[in-house]
Order: C-alpha cells, then structure tokens, then sequence
C-alpha cells in the first residue's frame, strides 16, 4: 500500500538512465571522458591510497627522502595494534556513536513533529512561529559558540554528553524540509482515519509518519553526517578526555611517544572509515539523503 | 480530547528513553581504590620519560590508579586546561608552564598546602628562590617545580672539529659577541655544505627564546602595566630583531624550518648546531650523532642570559573535591619530584636541590653542563597573555618570522610588536 | 530529485491543514503540542543565546571571572580599530572566494563527466564523495602529512619533476591556498552530489529533441543542460559561499591553532574563539561574532533578493 501511496515529494530520486544512451556516442568523445575521470579519481584517492601506505609501513620508513611507495621491509599492521591498544580511539568511537544517534533521534522526533504542527494543525500564531523557524535557517551555529558555551556553563552542562547532544537537535531547515513533504500528502488519507475517530497524533503515527520513511531517512542520513563530523561545538564543549568524540579526541590527545607518522595516519584512517563504510552499503539512500535535504540545510 | 494529553506523554515518553539510553551510555566502570586524573602536554622523548615516573609511581602505589591524559603542547592545552576549570570539571593534577600560572590566576587554581607538602618530605626551601618566586600568587605557592629549561645551544662535535671550533679537549671554543657565533655558524656551514646552525625560524617557541634573550642581553626590560602603554626598550628590540634577521641569513640559519624540520636538520648533520629548548636532547641522542650540549653565549653584554621556563605542577579547581584524590594528587606530585633524576635525562635542569645536587645528576653528560644557567635565566614578562604557548609568544612570533624572513625590517618588527602590546594593554584584563 | 521547481509546486498543493472540524471547544489546540517541543529547544539553543550573545557584546564578560559590567559600545568601537578583525574578516574573504570557486566548478565538471559517462556511477559517486564522509580531523592529518616540507608526497612529487619544494604550510603566501586545496578536495563530493542529482532530473525527452534536432553533446550540454540546472547552480554557489565563510576546522587543526605562518591563516571565527576562549575575552568575542553576523545575513538576504526577482522575473 505504501508504494501507492508514496506522495510525490523531492525524496523519489532515482536516477533514471536510459536518456543519454540515444544519443549517438563518439568513441573518441566517450574516451575523453572515461580518462578525465579517471584522471579525477586518482587525484582524489592519492591522499587516502597516500594515508593508508604510511599507516602500514614501519614507524622508522615512514619519513624517507624521496617518500617510497613500498618500503623496503615491507607492511606491517603495527601502527594499527598500538593505536587500538591504547584503547583512545575505542572510546571516542562509542562518544561519537553515542552522541551522533542521540542527536539523530532527537531531531527527527522533534522537526518531524514539528513539522506535522506545522503542516497539518491549525491553531493561532502558526504560521507566525513557522517563519521564525524559517527565519533560524540563517542563524549559523557557529556565532552562538560563545553564548551557548557560557550557557552550558551556567548550568553544568559543560563537559557532558547532554552538552554536546542539546544544542545540536535544533536544525530548522529540517523542520523545513519535512513540512514541504507533509504538505504534499493529500489530505484524503487521513479523512477515513479522521472519521473513525483518530485524534492528530494518531494520524500522524499511523498514516503521515509511515508514508515519509524516505524522507525521514534522508534527514536522519545527513544528520548523522553532519553530527559525525562535527568538531567546532564538541571542541569548544568537551575538556574530558574521556568525553571526546572522534572528531575532538583524535586532534586534541596525543600519544606521549612523539610525533609516529604511521600511527597519527591509523588513527586518521580508522576514524575516517566508519562513514565511508557505510557508504559502500547505503550508497543509495545516502545519495538520496544528502540529495534531498542537501540543498536546504548546510 | 485525548489528543494533546497523549501526544504530551508520547513526547514525554520518548524524550524519557533517550535520556534514559544517555544515562546508561555515561555511567563507567569501577576504578581501584581511587583514580588520579593527570594532564600534561608532553611528548617526543619528555613525554616517554613522563609515562616512565606515572608508571613508576603506579608501581609503588598499586591501590591509586593514574589516567594520565597528554594533550597538545600550546594554547590548545591551556586553553582546555582553563575551560575544564571553569567548568568545574578539571583534573586533579596537571602539569604547567611556570610562566603561565598569570594565565590561571587565583581563580582556577588552588594553592598547595605547605603542610601535607613537608608530610610527604618536600620544603619550600628545596627549590631555587628565582624560580618559587615566580610561583607564588598573593604570596601563595600555586605550582610545584618540576624543572627549569633555559634555551641552550647544541653542537655536533664532528662538525665543529672540522669547522675548527672545538679546543684541546673536544669542547667547544667559548663564543662571546655577536661577530663569533655568527662566524662559528658559516663556518660550520662550509663543513655541512647547507646550513651552519639548525634554528625554527617559523616555528613559535625558538623565535621568541632566541629573540627575549638577545633583547634582555642588549640590556632590554618589558614592563607591562594594565592600561598600558607598554615600556619596551625600542633600541634592544631593534637590536635583538636585527640580529635575528642576520642570523637566518640562509647560510648561517635557514629561515625556512619549522621546528620538526630543524631537529631532523641537526639529526641528520646537515648543520653545525642547533639552538631550542633542551628538551630534543633525546631526538639527538637517539639519532646517533656525536654532540655536545652548552649555555648559549653571550651575544650581547658580557651576561649570557637566556630565555627559560620551567615545568610545574598544579591542582586545579574543581567543583566538588574527593579528599582521598586530592591526597593522591599530591602523593603523585611528590613522587614524580622525587623521581625527576630520571627526568633530567631528558635535558631539563631539575628544580628540587636534593636531585640537582645528587652525583647521578651530575654524572650525566652533557645534561648537567649547563645547568649554572640557572642563575642567568630571564622567564617571559608577567602578563596574563604572556609565556609558553601563548597569545603573545604566538603573536611575537608571527612578527619574529616575518623580520626574520626578511619581510619586515627590525624597526618596522620592533613598532608592529609593541603596537600589539599597546593594544593588548588597553583592553582591560579578564581575570 | 530536489530541483526546486517540483518542491514549490508541491508547497502550493498543501492547504495546510484546513481541514479542521470547526467545533473545538479544547483550550490548547492539540497542533501546539507537536510544535512546542521544537520550539522550547528552539528558544533555549537558538533564540537565548542569540540574545544572551547580544548581551554579552554589551559587556565585559570573562571566561575565568563571574560577574560583568556594561560597557555600552565599548566592544563595538574596539573592534572596529582592532586590525586582526579586519584581517581575518579579510582572510576569510579571501578564502571563500577562492574556495568557492573551484568548489563549484570542479563539481559541476564532475557530475557532467559522470552524467555523460553512464557507467560505473556508483563508483565514480564514492571515488568523489569518499572524502566528504570523513571527519575534518582526518582529513586535516592525511593533509598535513601529505604537506610536509621535507618527507610530504607533495614535495616528494615536485622533486621528482624536478621543481623546488613548497612551503605548503610554512609560506604565508602559500598557506591559505594550501587550506583551498584541502578544502576542495574533502568537500566537493557534496556539491557534485547536488549537481549529479539535478541533472538525472532532467527529463531524458529535452535531451532527445536535442538529439535529433542534430545538437552535438558539446553543445546540449551548454545551451540546454547548463541553463537547466542553473537553479541548481544558484544554490550550490550561495550554500557554498555560507559553508566557506564558516572556515575554522580545518585552518585550525592543520596549523594546531597557531593560525598559520605570520598569521596568514587565521578566519574570523578562530579570531572568535581565540578572543573568546584562549584570551577570556567572551564579551568581545561576542561582539565580534555579530559583526560577521552581519555580514553572512547580508549574503543570505542578498541571495533570497536576488531569487526572489529572478522569480518574479
């Protein structure tokens, strides 16, 4: 039923093929093309291909003049161990797995309701209190650091989780984004439910909140990435190492052995693979997401 | 009519799980008997001789558990260092630069108890006067030395000896004035066949270490009284840049190096010597060189005065203190005093006079050479923005690089300096 | 599919919940309900400190001291003779100039290559996106290593081609654009993504009565697709202006905060927080922040003018 009834939104971006392949293909054009991407790809994987490399070879080659792309005596996992064993790293993944699902949550419970107040309630003051919502898409988070920390200070939410977590769950251009897609449901759908009796908040469990899953998922997709990534707000909030996401803990703590090239590019790998993990998994609906909601808020 | 009640308690209900999962994701496991969270900023070979004393002392004291943190070097560790205090959440020991307790004020900070110092055997009187002195706070001793660590002057005796500057004995030939060590550097130069003296000239720490003691050598004093203006001596200044700018000449010193990439230069003998903090004495060792370590001469006047700062540590602020914490706070303060022979390897001058004086200490070549600069050592100028890995060591050094560089003169470096002074000055003190 | 044309005709087919018995006699409407709880986190994390900071530009607050005092404008005329405002407003500038730029050029060239090419998206997708996924720490790390004067790939690369190393991270006039280079290279996978997305929502019969009409692939591609997406493009460039703006992270951790050789690198928002957290500061930090406020509010309300008369138009 739900495939029917799929509303029309922005969120069915499925890339449709077939166009390109009438029109008549040069070799040599198809060529040019193939090689610049190429060309692209590996300027762009050098970095990573570069940062893996170091991280496999021994602590004494990684710093030879010339730079080797195999060293002599070989790879070796040893940076990976002892990163791992210091057990940092560990840590900071389970603070950034923590906060980032928390954070994704509760933006979604809270825009999404929102949202659905927004959309398809009335009552006095709305659309009043939407365009104040609308109007916080232009408040960047980043001029707020000083108030909210000196906030989080005044009432010992400094150096918590709920510190961190908070002030990251308010992101009107969701709101935004979700009231456009409930907007577009047609309000036939729920006149059968209304009929038998269910109240707003029944309509909006059962009937909108099923027929947005991809919307729903967009936003929660870059969310995630957005809260993953994030480092300014848990930089400034965050002192305790133990607190630290991935992001804070991995610039902000040192090991006490000096500068070890190949282990700083493990450590930099490993934090930076979890995402591009899921990627390679999700690659479609993390297109979708970032497609979808991408253009209304960053 | 059940509408709103129920969409409140869904609300209610959902936010109720969430902070319940937030709750659980923050309680952690149990420790020994009670731990010690300890914060430093050491790394290179220091930091492998601080894990050394926090292991020893875990040894000795099995029941008290010890989370040493090492943060980055700088202003980004004092900056979270003081957050975390004003915060309330701070550790219960952490290590810090003497010239920067100004920096923490009476505010972030507690004084240590001279009492249950002389319970567990450390006196005041142990330590060097200039250096207690400059960590008191309303006539309160808020940091506990550790070390003082002057700017000194390393040099590969293979080099030199080619370069004819070693006497007899294989040491080096005293320098004194400005002409001999500018000199000995091209000389040492011809012999490397690149630079002659391996300087951080972009790097923020050796520019301003080199820059305070030939301005203090020229005979230069900076005073800095809130409001303002500043009272610099503008000729020392002019002096002191003017020299520098010579110094990195390209020949004699690159202008180019970053500080890792001058102790790769002096590592691998493509220079004569190296001038920093004594703390690469490790890199040095470990890179199998044949060198010496000395005081750096007197370039200007006939008193080789020299930049230093020293190591000590403090027990910061917190909301709600744990007696039995705060004891092992103190048990571990002491014991890595008591333990810092093994520290002084590292190239610092140990504070406390038992250790200075032992024979370990001065058997230890060529760590205990320098160690009389003690008594000729000029820390930074008191202000609350000033010292290690500060604003004004930060922004000194972004005027240093340029007049060394080449892109500013010593007179325009010298008036760009003490404008930002003035301006530093008339901004009232947030402390 | 998020062309923006779709979205407008969908927001006008809502009648927006007009469907409402009309004999409510309740005391709260159950629509507050669902808006309350976003607008109290809305107030505490946005609105609050927007004005708490408004306050605190007002006054000498500290950062290690409880208590303040009003200082009228104090703040505001300080800052306007403090001249490292002025550079790291102008060093940001520069930067979102010169970041903008091949931002959204190399992306555009991306997702028309990709789009012409048809085959492999998925892969060419993760080869350009790949970077974007990953924390600023990372990629501010691989950077620095790949910047080193003298063991860095870079330079080993310029020496293989026989040119004279660079001073990626240590040359003031170098080291902003070495920032650039990090920049575009972690985030232009997003904005490929959004043009990507754009041009598979062209609908493929435009193309084909191009195709017929004997129009070769050069010249579609500019005289239909190009104008087609330009909606795109204006978003893309005002995003792109705002996110570069923003830069902080990235100056930061590559330069660990010292804000580069001579200063070079040192944006406004590192001018924030240095004010603001290293110096105490928070009152004129605050005060700082407004000002390049202002300044975003200006292109963002420029941008909203400047579509709000195309469309019109």
């Amino acid at each position: 039923m739900t495939t029917t009834l799929d509303p029309p939104g922005p969120a069915t971006t499925s890339p449709p093929g077939p166009a390109r392949r009438r029109i008549r293909r040069n070799p040599l054009v198809t060529a040019t093309i193939y090689s610049a991407l190429a060309a692209l790809t590996v300027i762009w994987a050098a970095p990573l291909v570069w940062a893996v490399l170091t991280s496999l070879k021994h602590e004494g080659e990684t710093t030879t003049v010339p730079p080797q792309l195999v060293p002599d005596s070989g790879f070796t996992v040893q940076a990976y161990v002892e990163v791992l064993s210091v057990g940092d790293l560990t840590r900071w993944f389970v603070n950034s797995t923590i906060v980032a699902v928390a954070v994704t949550a509760l933006t979604l419970v809270l825009s999404a309701a929102a949202a659905y107040g927004f959309s398809r309630t009335e009552f006095r003051g709305r659309r009043t209190l939407f365009a104040i919502t609308v109007a916080g898409v232009m408040v960047p988070s980043q001029i707020l650091i000083v108030p909210l920390y000196e906030q989080m200070l005044a009432v010992g939410l400094a150096d918590t989780y709920l510190g961190v977590i908070l002030p990251q769950i308010v992101v009107p251009a969701m709101v935004f984004i979700l009231k456009r897609f409930f907007d577009a449901i047609p309000h036939e759908l729920e006149e059968a439910a209304r009929i038998d009796g269910a109240g707003p908040l029944r309509i909006f469990l059962t009937i909108v909140l099923p027929l947005s899953r991809p919307i729903l998922a967009a936003v929660a997709i870059f969310v995630f990435i957005q809260c993953w990534n994030n480092f300014l707000w848990p930089f400034i909030i965050l002192s305790d190492p133990s607190l630290m996401t991935l992001p804070v803990g991995l610039v902000q703590v040192q090991s006490s052995f000096g500068v070890r090239y190949a282990q700083v590019m493990a450590g930099a790998v490993l934090a930076g693979l979890p995402l591009v993990v899921a990627f390679l998994f999700f690659q479609r609906q993390i297109v979708q997401g970032i497609a979808t909601t991408g253009l209304g808020g960053r | 009519m059940s509408g709103p009640a129920l969409s409140r308690r869904g609300f209610l209900g959902a936010a109720g799980f969430t902070a319940g999962v937030l709750l659980t994701g923050c309680a952690t496991a149990p420790s020994p008997d009670v731990t010690v969270a300890y914060w430093n900023f050491f790394g290179g070979g220091d930091g492998e001789r601080m894990v050394g004393l926090v292991d020893r002392f875990r040894a000795d004291n099995p029941r008290i558990g010890v989370s040493a943190t090492t943060l980055e070097w700088g202003s980004p560790y004092y900056t979270k260092l003081a957050m975390a205090c004003a915060g309330g959440r701070a550790p219960d020991l952490a290590t810090l630069h003497t010239s920067r307790l100004v920096t923490f004020g009476r505010d972030l900070l507690e004084p240590w108890d001279l009492a249950e110092l002389e319970a567990r055997g450390v006196r005041l009187d142990d330590f060097p006067p200039a250096v207690t002195e400059r960590l008191a706070v309303d006539g309160e001793l808020v940091g506990l030395p550790l070390d003082t660590h002057p700017m000194v002057l390393y040099y590969n005796t293979d080099v030199c000896d080619r370069a004819g500057l070693l006497d007899a004995s294989g040491e080096l030939r005293p320098l004194h004035g400005p002409d001999t060590l500018l000199d000995a550097g091209r000389r040492a130069a011809e012999v490397t066949g690149a630079t002659g003296i391996a300087f951080a000239a972009t790097g923020t720490n050796e520019p301003w270490m080199l820059f305070w003691s030939l301005y203090n050598q020229a005979g230069g004093r900076m005073d800095l009284p809130d409001g303002g203006p500043a009272r610099v001596d503008r000729d020392a200044m002019v002096t002191a840049m003017g020299y520098l700018q010579a110094f990195c000449d390209g020949t004699i010193a690159s202008p180019t190096l970053d500080s890792d990439a001058a102790v790769a230069t002096f590592a691998s003998a493509q220079s004569g010597f190296l001038v920093t903090g004594p703390w690469e004495y490790t890199s040095a060792e470990t890179a199998g060189i044949p060198f010496s370590m000395t005081r750096f001469p007197a370039v200007f006047g006939d008193r080789a005065i020299v930049r230093a700062d020293s190591h000590c540590f403090v027990v910061p602020r917190q909301d709600s203190v744990d007696p039995t914490v705060r004891a092992a706070a103190y048990d571990l303060a002491v014991s890595m005093l008591d333990d810092s022979v093994s520290w002084a390897e590292g190239g610092h001058v140990p504070a406390l006079a038992a250790v200075a004086e032992s024979p370990e200490y001065l058997a230890m070549q060529p760590q205990s050479r320098y160690r009389d600069v003690v008594d000729d050592v000029e820390f930074d100028p008191v202000a609350y923005y000033s010292g290690s890995g500060s604003t004004m060591m930060n922004r000194a050094a972004q005027t240093l690089q340029a007049v060394a560089g080449g892109g500013l003169t010593p007179e325009r470096g010298a008036d760009d300096l003490t404008a930002w002074l003035d301006t530093q000055l008339r901004l009232e003190s947030p402390l | 599919m998020s062309a923006p044309s779709e979205v407008r005709r969908t927001e006008q087919t809502g009648p927006a919940g007009a469907a409402e018995p009309a004999s409510r006699r309740r005391r709260v409407p159950p629509g507050v309900w669902f808006v309350l709880p976003f607008m109290l986190s809305y107030v505490a994390f946005v609105i609050w400190p927007l004005t708490r900071g408004l306050w605190m530009s007002f006054h000498d607050t500290s950062l290690v001291r409880s208590g303040s005092e009003f200082v009228g404008l104090d703040n505001y005329t300080r800052l306007f003779a403090d001249p490292l405002v002025w550079s790291s407003l102008w060093t940001t500038l520069v930067f979102t100039i010169g970041s903008t730029i091949p931002l959204v050029l190399i992306a555009l060239v991306m997702a028309l290559l990709v789009h012409a090419g048809g085959r492999g998206q998925w892969f060419w997708r993760l080869a350009f996106f790949a970077p974007y996924l990953m924390p600023v720490a990372t990629v501010a790390l691989i950077w620095n290593w790949l910047f080193q004067n003298d063991v860095g790939l870079l330079n080993g690369l310029l020496g293989v081609l026989g040119m004279q190393p660079v001073g990626w991270t240590s040359d003031p006039s170098v080291a902003l654009w070495s920032v650039v280079l990090l920049t575009v290279w972690w985030t232009v996978g997003f904005n490929f993504l959004l043009y990507l997305a754009a041009l598979q929502a062209i609908p493929p019969d435009v193309l084909e009565a191009a195709a017929t009409d004997g129009a070769g692939r050069w010249r579609t591609t500019r005289s239909i697709v190009l104008p087609l997406i330009a909606p795109t493009t204006g978003l893309v460039l005002v995003l792109q202006l705002l996110a570069s703006l923003k830069l902080f992270d990235q100056a930061y951790i590559l330069f660990s905060g010292d804000g580069g050789p001579e200063g070079s690198v040192t944006p406004v928002l590192q001018y924030v927080y240095d004010t603001g957290f290293v110096g105490y500061r928070l009152g004129y930090a605050s005060a700082i922040s407004y000002v390049f406020f202002l300044l975003i509010l200006v292109i963002a309300l420029a941008h909203a003018w400047l579509a709000g008369r195309r469309r019109s138009a």
